[in-house]
């Protein structure tokens, strides 16, 4: 009897998988290497360092379906599609900055964490802070589950934009 | 019989809108669960964070799912559960679609299985491996992940047929893998109402049909199902006076196939789809079709057989070993590739009314199995598996004490608390040198009779270790070979205190070792920089574990634990090498036996104050259970510190109300920890909502040199001494690279002294973290972090 470390056992599963779809005449719905990364994730966060080494089109797949939590469709693989020649830091910045600025990422809220490149175009408000810790700390829960332009409006009301 | 504590991931019945499938049996089989007063049944639904879950209320759930009333969820502020609560002796048993859970099974089951929790899987068949072309690829793909955790983790596992099983069998021999113990419990088929509501039922529909002259398919309309052999029949199923109704929802990949349902000529006419029917319209379609056409490629049960003979009404099934075992000698069958085998089946049917009639009448007066029945059948088979009481003889008395110390002056202080609070311990074996014997035995006359077994003795000429964890470890190993151990006895430190009266089920309960562990040695950072012998004995601990395919929890907690001297034998003969290794004697033992001998183990959280020696030594990573033990350091009770005042000594007339005093002061540092920790998942959450990104400190590399990047604005409680981890890229690491950091607050005053991180001198896979100990008033100022050319700065915020 064999001993597998998780991954290892997952990607012979994958792998048996794959051959059988390949004796139906189908191809798997992602490489293996999206399947492991998939696999050894966390639920409640993505990490950028598990994604970062995938390869154009395999990260379009890995981020959407860890940060959206739903496999890329087919209007957004067309539209990446003439994108996926592009240097990988390059690729990565536009593919998570268009997600992470969704509407849907907002409602989904899995964190991306360690992740080095710059994707905010917003100017840095050191009183955003100060000023939020101010704030009795119910506010502050009731202000992070509005909806985003409830959050702008707030933000226009107590004068802070 | 203690009851069996069940655990239950209902995540997606809970999301689902009708109850079909795996749905319908969860519901069926909880129902009866709740009822049953042998178990203690918790239900849980996922939150959305996606790492714990909130306990379903047992009425809501009830009311929900037998009156349609109220929501699953009940209503008030939930109960959280993480699955560091769901205790050892408990089952965790999956009985939803687990594989489309956000909580995947991969990142759950091993953290459930750190602590010997039993796992139980229901599996409904494996056929998005056998057959994966039959399936949407997210499905697929899950269920693929799914699987490689069962195969893994799962204790046990619950199939509905014997040829499910079997495929599981064949799988795991395809992969060389054990496969795991399996019940085979076949399901029930009786519907929730017992005779159908007669507003539920579509009565256009049924003035469309004629009783017995139409064939009927009921399931998902999925490609498995095979619905477009019945469909490709129609014409000729016409020309012999019958209609077809398809009954059920329309699934994944169909939408091309429904099209052409509704463009057929004859739909409306010959043809029926009814589209999510009620249970009183499936009843009646059931009741009045002349037989249930079940052409499926495969299942894992294929309840509408059992559907169709609990409603009289007789079946022509695919020929398949899962509706062969499941349909036996009361279906007919057919080959589901061909047309022509169904139309053969249908016309033995037609040929001779009398048989016909024959048969249903055959068929009424046959009794499914109810779910009443299927339910029992799972309940046993999970108290088989999940019993709450372990195998350790409830009637074992426990009566030495063990320690092992060269410290005559620290026994001496410890002593008295033993004494006056563990009235079940009679002995304490002292293995120490051997001059330290007659001042032990000239100052102590308590009620504990000490015994001695001396360094000379146990180590017999050998020589000692000079490394603090190696020595440690390998005295206890001699000690568990040599000196004259009960089987079982406690095992303690010269300086680990009760505080209160402790009785002999602290340490055995309900048939069960409790081993108490307070961090996961896989997390541990210890002191960077400055690593002391017990992180590197963390380390190697870590390492020994993993290496085995071990839990990694670290139970080095400070307080009296209770070994089982066999075991710690069986241990050292199964990794013989470890002696000298300077490996946690605590560690290696409990972790070896939760994974040898989960049903002698009961993993808790530790329950002792003073540890760490101070709360801020290190972020904590489960808070005690309760405070029933202190790890006595002289340092806490000098001025300022947290026993200020107290007595360093035993002090009958004082001891209980100082124990509650310092239970209190401790129980007030915890709270303020988690206080400390909410205020920054606030921060984190609020720095998200505006930057996009997690607020973290990076070290990366680009072009041959180290660069940092820092988050805009970092916020810090005051008081607090938070650890902040430190993303290293491996290439940005070299041997000298160095960080310095510092902090002045906006009047130029220094409020952090330079401190140096050298991300190469931490231990290889723990995460080098930054360390800023804030002072008790709030400020506003700059960070300042160095890495040779780089500098960078960022905002600190720090706030009360």
């Amino acid at each position: 009897m064999k001993t597998y470390t998780d991954d290892a056992l997952a990607r012979t599963l994958y792998r048996l998988a794959a051959e059988r779809m390949q004796n139906a005449g189908q191809a798997m719905p992602c490489s293996e290497e999206v399947f492991s990364v998939l696999t050894n994730a966390q639920p409640d966060a993505v990490s950028y360092r598990q994604i970062a080494h995938l390869n154009n089109a395999d990260f379009l797949e890995a981020a959407y379906l860890m940060l959206l939590g739903r496999p890329l469709d087919d209007p957004s693989r067309e539209s990446w599609k003439g994108s996926l020649v592009l240097p990988q830091q390059e690729f990565q910045i536009a593919v998570l900055k268009t997600i992470l600025q969704s509407g849907e990422y907002r409602n989904n809220r899995i964190p991306l964490t360690d992740c080095p490149l710059h994707l905010s175009d917003g100017e840095v408000d050191q009183n955003l802070l100060i000023s939020a810790q101010a704030m009795p700390q119910r506010l502050v829960r009731i202000y992070q589950k509005m909806p985003r332009f409830m959050q702008k409006l707030a933000k226009k009301i107590a004068g802070k934009e | 019989m203690a009851e069996t504590r069940i655990y239950m991931d209902l995540s997606r019945l809970c999301l689902t809108p009708f109850t079909s499938g795996i749905q319908r049996v969860a519901k069926e089989i909880v129902l009866r669960m709740l009822k049953d007063p042998a178990i203690s049944l918790t239900l849980l639904a996922d939150l959305p964070t996606h790492n714990g879950w909130r306990v379903l209320p047992h009425e809501a759930f009830v009311k929900y799912y037998t009156e349609k009333e109220g929501s699953p969820y009940g209503i008030g502020r939930p109960l959280i559960v993480t699955p560091e609560d769901i205790p050892s002796d408990a089952v965790f048993f999956d009985i939803d679609s687990a594989w489309n859970m956000p909580m995947h099974r991969c990142w759950l089951f091993p953290k459930l299985k750190d602590r010997g929790v039993t796992i139980v899987s229901h599996v409904y068949d494996i056929i998005p491996i056998t057959e994966p072309q039959y399936f949407h690829s997210q499905t697929m793909r899950q269920f693929l992940s799914w699987t490689s955790a069962v195969l893994q983790y799962a204790d046990h596992v619950i199939c509905n047929a014997e040829a499910t099983k079997q495929a599981l069998h064949t799988l795991c021999g395809e992969l060389e893998l054990a496969p795991p113990p399996c019940t085979v419990v076949p399901l029930g088929s009786d519907f929730a109402k017992k005779t159908a509501d007669p507003e539920d039922i579509d009565t256009n529909l049924f003035e469309q049909l004629t009783p017995y002259r139409y064939l009927l398919m009921v399931g998902t309309i999925e490609p498995r199902k095979n619905h477009r052999l019945l469909f490709d029949a129609v014409d000729q199923l016409a020309a012999r006076g019958l209609k077809v109704v398809f009954a059920g929802r329309l699934g994944w990949n169909m939408e091309q196939f429904a099209k052409e349902i509704s463009k057929h000529p004859r739909n409306g006419k010959d043809l029926f789809f009814v589209q999510g029917p009620t249970d009183a319209t499936i009843q009646q379609l059931y009741q009045q079709a002349l037989a249930v056409a079940f052409p499926t490629k495969n299942e894992g049960f294929g309840l509408p057989i059992v559907e169709a003979f609990r409603n009289g009404t007789p079946v022509l099934a695919s020929d398949i070993p899962v509706l062969r075992e499941v349909g036996g000698e009361m279906a007919d069958y057919f080959d589901n590739t061909s047309v022509d085998s169904l139309l053969q089946a249908v016309d033995a049917l037609l040929a001779d009314e009398d048989a016909y009639q024959k048969k249903r009448a055959e068929i009424a007066a046959y009794r499914p199995r109810s779910w009443d029945a299927a339910a029992a059948d799972m309940i046993a088979a999970l108290r088989t598996v999940g019993n709450v009481c372990g195998t350790v003889p409830q009637d074992l008395r426990v009566t030495q004490m063990a320690v092992l110390t060269a410290r005559n002056a620290d026994l001496l202080r410890t002593l008295p608390y033993l004494d006056a609070c563990m009235p079940f311990i009679e002995r304490l074996l002292v293995c120490c040198p051997e001059r330290n014997i007659a001042e032990l035995k000239e100052k102590w006359s308590g009620r504990i009779r000490l015994e001695f077994f001396t360094d000379e003795q146990l180590l017999n000429g050998e020589p000692l270790p000079k490394d603090h964890s190696t020595r440690n470890f390998y005295l206890r190993c001699l000690m568990m070979r040599r000196a004259p151990l009960d089987d079982v006895f406690i095992m303690t430190d010269d300086d680990y205190r009760p505080l209160m009266p402790v009785t002999q089920e602290c340490f055995l309960k309900n048939g069960r070792y409790q081993a108490y562990y307070s961090y996961d040695l896989r997390e541990w950072r210890g002191t960077q920089g400055n690593y002391t012998s017990f992180d590197h004995c963390m380390f190697r601990t870590r390492d020994l574990m993993t290496a085995n395919h071990m839990p990694a929890l670290l139970y080095a907690s400070h307080q009296p634990q209770i070994i089982d001297k066999r075991l710690f034998l069986e241990m050292l003969d199964a990794f013989p090498e470890i002696e000298l290794q300077g490996v946690d004697e605590w560690g290696t033992y409990f972790n070896y036996c939760i994974a040898k001998h989960p049903s002698m183990f009961s993993a808790e959280r530790y329950c002792s104050l003073g540890w760490p020696g101070s709360i801020s030594d290190w972020m904590l990573w489960c808070q005690p259970k309760a405070l029933i033990f202190e790890n006595f350091y002289d340092s806490l009770y000098e001025d300022g510190r947290i026993f200020a005042g107290l007595s360093t000594a035993f002090d009958p007339e004082k001891f209980q109300a100082e124990s509650i005093e310092k239970i209190r002061r401790w129980t007030a540092e915890l709270a303020k920890q988690d206080a400390y920790k909410a205020q920054m998942r606030t921060y984190q959450e609020m720095y998200r909502d505006r930057y996009l990104r997690t607020p973290e400190f990076l070290l990366t590399a680009q072009d041959g040199a180290a660069v940092l990047s820092v988050p805009e604005l970092l916020y810090l409680p005051a008081g607090a001494a938070m650890r902040i981890p430190l993303h290293a890229e491996p290439d940005a690491i070299q041997p000298d690279t160095e960080i310095v950091y510092s902090i002045k607050d906006d009047r130029g005053r220094q409020i952090l002294q330079e401190r140096r991180l050298r991300p190469a001198e931490v231990q290889q896979g723990v995460q080098p973290e930054l360390v800023f100990p804030m002072p008790p008033y709030p400020f506003h100022g700059m960070l300042t972090l160095t890495c040779g050319a780089c500098t960078v700065n960022c905002a600190v915020s720090c706030v009360r």
